[in-house]
């Protein structure tokens, strides 16, 4: 398989992988008449059907038992690949450490450091991906992953709230293309977070005009654009807010914040009715967004300040049935979070497969809809808490398959054991009756045979040659006998017949004599291995019963060893549970306080009106 | 109040989008000491289900195929350019021990390299035969069924063979092969 059809065959697999066996491209793509180990073909079996959990397995028991010679190094780094995506990251990366020393092939070596490095990243540990990219020398990566590297750095660095040497870091982005665009955004935050807010700015603008179809590069620009209307608006720039936010699609991610925003850029300017229009339509949309919430407020109180009480009466009203309403449906959410398993709620739309760690949250229940989840599932955290608990899952089914089969394995021993003690009289038998010194003397005859013919001193004749000869003796004999009588022709045919006779004897000898030291070498093999086997039956004897009993230890310890993983599984697994269902029932806490304060708002406003309209009825004639 | 408010709130979001609304993950924190403590156990737990698999897996082989009677067949494929495997029989000693149908992802674990362990059993020393029928499709599509056998010796160890379906392209055909391993 050629390199390019390697690569696009392993599109499929996480991505680690398929950079790290693009890296082993002589065993991973190999035809496999070059995989010169079966065990290693029987893994990379597994692998490919991502039946990872078999293959590391396999690829264990085949190295304990060396059954890998010729693809060791291959092995040992595959099967760092294959912890890594089962979660073992500390295992992964001993094997690593050991495999990927100085003089190893330093664009495998960086590359797994990377990787390793986004690994922990996105589970949250920016201290250990900050130490896994200090062994990565950027200039030693393929070109493609270099601004991915060096982006990834600047957001580490941002983590762990060293701003400045973030900026450092990201500093400067030479293109526009993907990674150098998400490295000018986290420098252009950096920048403002770090106090020099003008230059922060300068990058964001940038941003703001790129003119690219790409969905991840609009999806950016409408951040920066988000980011400096915002700034612009908190510094009272109503006219400059609104250029930015108007720039912002109606339809992404950032359309709700942007269309708020619109509405009081217009409010800070001067224009409080042109904030209707901005506002009415954010507040068309799903209710469980916050800038949706805030819009339901902002509406009315523009309607006050232009004097429409009654339609600022009824949008209170309207705002005040949609907060209550929200709040029974988050009250009810709560309910089902605390009576039900929180993983089963988060997973009710994830497939059963079991897809290691490039598994991602699927798609987020109707339950939990709305951006106010946003920010929660999207941490790195939460997805590895939760992808751990898909985990623990798996182990816990995996134990109690294994719990139910341990009388199945005890079956097994005892069948053994049965057939075992049924066979074993009929074979010690034959064996006790068997005559090995016969055997010997028979050899022995063979053997005096063929050294008699090797030195001329006797032919090989057949069995049928030797009655032959036998009757042409007893006719020498019986001439003999009767000379007299006997014609000069009978005496002449005799000769001829004995001749004839040797003469037939004479041409095969050498054949005869290979024959014969072909079935005396067949009869020594056949000799030692019963002698082998008569020994060994001995020993088996002593064997079987300690091996039995061994058995039955193994299978105890294991059954025992089962029962405690699983009480531990199911700890994990609570724990788990625990941990995000304080996460998710926090969560819903702050939307509800949200909904009420803005519902005490919405009360506020509604008396206000009321008050407001009373005082000028109270003034008309 | 309410112009009050929305500073407040354009305050809150400025800072909601400069920590949060970055590309990816941006600016999360360095991980919680209960999330580590999670990860552990984690890790922790699966390595010793690891462990249990491995002496699961070998205890099994042990009690079901010890290595005195074990023979394993094999089954490999080239590129698949000219045989598009569809399955496969298996008899030995002229008793089907096997009938596998492969599955499109299998196929395609085997054309990038990966061996399957078609059938695993038990034989006492001995000559024995091994015949394999393979059924699949031929360059042009069509349907064909090929064979081959070998006559191998079992002896005291465990005894593995491979099936291999090879592509000869100059042939334009595949050649079916059966290798025995030490």
């Amino acid at each position: 398989m050629k390199c390019t059809d390697l690569m696009s065959s392993l599109r499929t697999l996480p991505l680690w992988l398929t950079l790290l066996l693009a890296s082993l491209s002589v065993s991973a793509g190999a035809r496999p008449q070059n995989v010169q180990d079966l065990a290693y073909g029987e893994v990379l079996y597994d692998f490919f059907r991502q039946d990872y959990f078999s293959a590391i397995t396999h690829l264990d028991v085949a190295l304990q038992r060396n059954q890998l010679p010729h693809h060791h190094v291959e092995a040992e780094l595959l099967k760092g690949g294959l912890l890594l995506s089962y979660g073992l990251y500390d295992q992964a990366e001993l094997i690593f450490n050991q495999l990927l020393v100085a003089d190893s092939d330093p664009l495998v070596r960086n590359r797994v450091w990377f990787h390793l490095a986004r690994i922990r990243h996105r589970q949250g540990f920016a201290l250990e991906s900050r130490e896994l990219l200090n062994k990565v020398h950027d200039t030693d990566l393929p070109a493609e992953l270099q601004d991915e590297a060096r982006q990834l750095r600047g957001r580490v660095l941002m983590d762990l709230g060293e701003y400045g040497a973030a900026v450092d870091t990201l500093m400067p982005p030479s293109h526009t293309d993907l990674w150098n665009a998400y490295a000018r955004f986290n420098l252009g935050v950096s920048l403002i977070r770090a106090g020099e807010v003008a230059e922060g700015r300068a990058h964001l603008s940038i941003l703001g005009e790129l003119d690219d179809p790409e969905a991840e590069l609009l999806t950016l620009r409408d951040k920066a654009n988000l980011a400096l209307g915002y700034i612009a608006l908190r510094e009272k720039q109503g006219d400059t807010a609104a250029q930015y936010l108007r720039k912002i699609r109606l339809n992404g991610f950032s359309a709700e914040p942007a269309l708020l925003g619109l509405g009081w850029a217009e409010v800070a300017d001067g224009h409080p009715s042109l904030a209707l229009a901005p506002w009415d339509e954010l507040s068309r949309r799903d209710i469980t967004g916050p800038a949706v919430q805030e819009s339901l407020l902002a509406i009315p109180y523009i309607l006050i300040e232009a004097g429409d009480y009654g339609q600022a009466e009824s949008r209170y009203q309207r705002a005040i049935n949609i907060f209550v309403s929200e709040r029974q449906r988050l009250n009810k959410l709560t309910k089902q979070v605390l009576e039900n398993s929180v993983v089963d709620l988060l997973l009710a739309n994830a497939d059963s497969g079991n897809d290691g760690q490039d598994w991602q949250l699927p798609s987020i229940p109707d339950t939990f809809r709305g951006s106010a989840w946003e920010k929660l599932f999207s941490g790195n955290e939460f997805q590895s808490v939760l992808r751990n608990a898909r985990d623990l899952r798996f182990l816990a089914n995996k134990l109690n398959a294994w719990q139910d089969s341990m009388g199945a394995y005890k079956d097994m021993l005892a069948l053994r054991r049965t057939g075992y003690e049924q066979r074993l009289p009929r074979v010690v038998d034959r064996l006790e009756h068997l005559d090995m010194s016969a055997a010997h003397r028979l050899r022995d005859s063979y053997v005096q045979r063929m050294q008699q013919a090797e030195a001329g001193e006797t032919a090989l004749p057949t069995g049928d040659e030797r009655r032959l000869e036998a009757r042409l003796r007893t006719i020498g004999d019986l001439l003999k006998r009767y000379d007299d009588g006997a014609s000069d022709a009978q005496k002449e045919k005799l000769r001829l017949l004995n001749g004839v006779y040797r003469w037939r004897l004479s041409v095969d000898h050498k054949a005869r004599l290979w024959s014969l030291r072909k079935q005396i070498k067949g009869l020594d093999q056949a000799l030692a291995e019963t002698e082998i086997r008569h020994r060994g039956l001995a020993n088996a004897r002593k064997r079987a019963i300690r091996g039995f009993d061994g058995y039955d230890r193994r299978i105890a310890v294991l059954e025992m060893t089962i029962g405690k993983l699983c009480r531990r599984v199911d700890r994990a697994i609570d724990r788990h549970e625990d941990y995000l269902r304080t996460l998710v029932l926090r969560n819903l806490d702050q939307q509800r306080t949200h909904l009420k304060s803005f519902e005490v708002q919405a009360r506020f406003g509604l008396a206000r009106v009321y008050d407001l309209a009373a005082g000028r009825v109270g003034e008309s004639p | 109040m309410n112009r009050k408010v929305s500073a407040e709130l354009i305050s809150a979001i400025v800072t909601v989008i400069l920590i949060f609304s970055a590309a990816s993950a941006l600016a999360q924190g360095d991980a919680s000491g209960d999330f580590r403590s999670l990860e552990d156990d984690v890790q922790a737990l699966k390595k010793d289900t690891l462990e249990i698999n491995r002496e699961l897996f070998t205890l099994e082989e042990e009690l079901l195929y010890p290595t005195s009677t074990q023979v394993a067949v094999f089954l490999s494929v080239d590129t698949g350019k000219l045989f598009n495997l569809d399955s496969v029989q298996i008899k030995i000693d002229d008793k089907t021990v096997s009938n596998y149908l492969y599955t499109e992802h299998e196929i395609e674990a085997l054309h990038r390299g990966g061996i399957h362990r078609v059938y695993v059993g038990n034989l006492p020393t001995g000559e024995h035969e091994l015949v394999a029928f393979f059924t699949g499709l031929g360059p042009q599509g069509q349907e064909y069924r090929r064979g081959a056998n070998i006559k191998f010796k079992k002896a005291l160890g465990s005894k593995y063979l491979e099936l291999q379906i090879i592509d000869k392209e100059h042939r334009q055909q595949s050649e079916f092969r059966i290798k025995e391993w030490d």
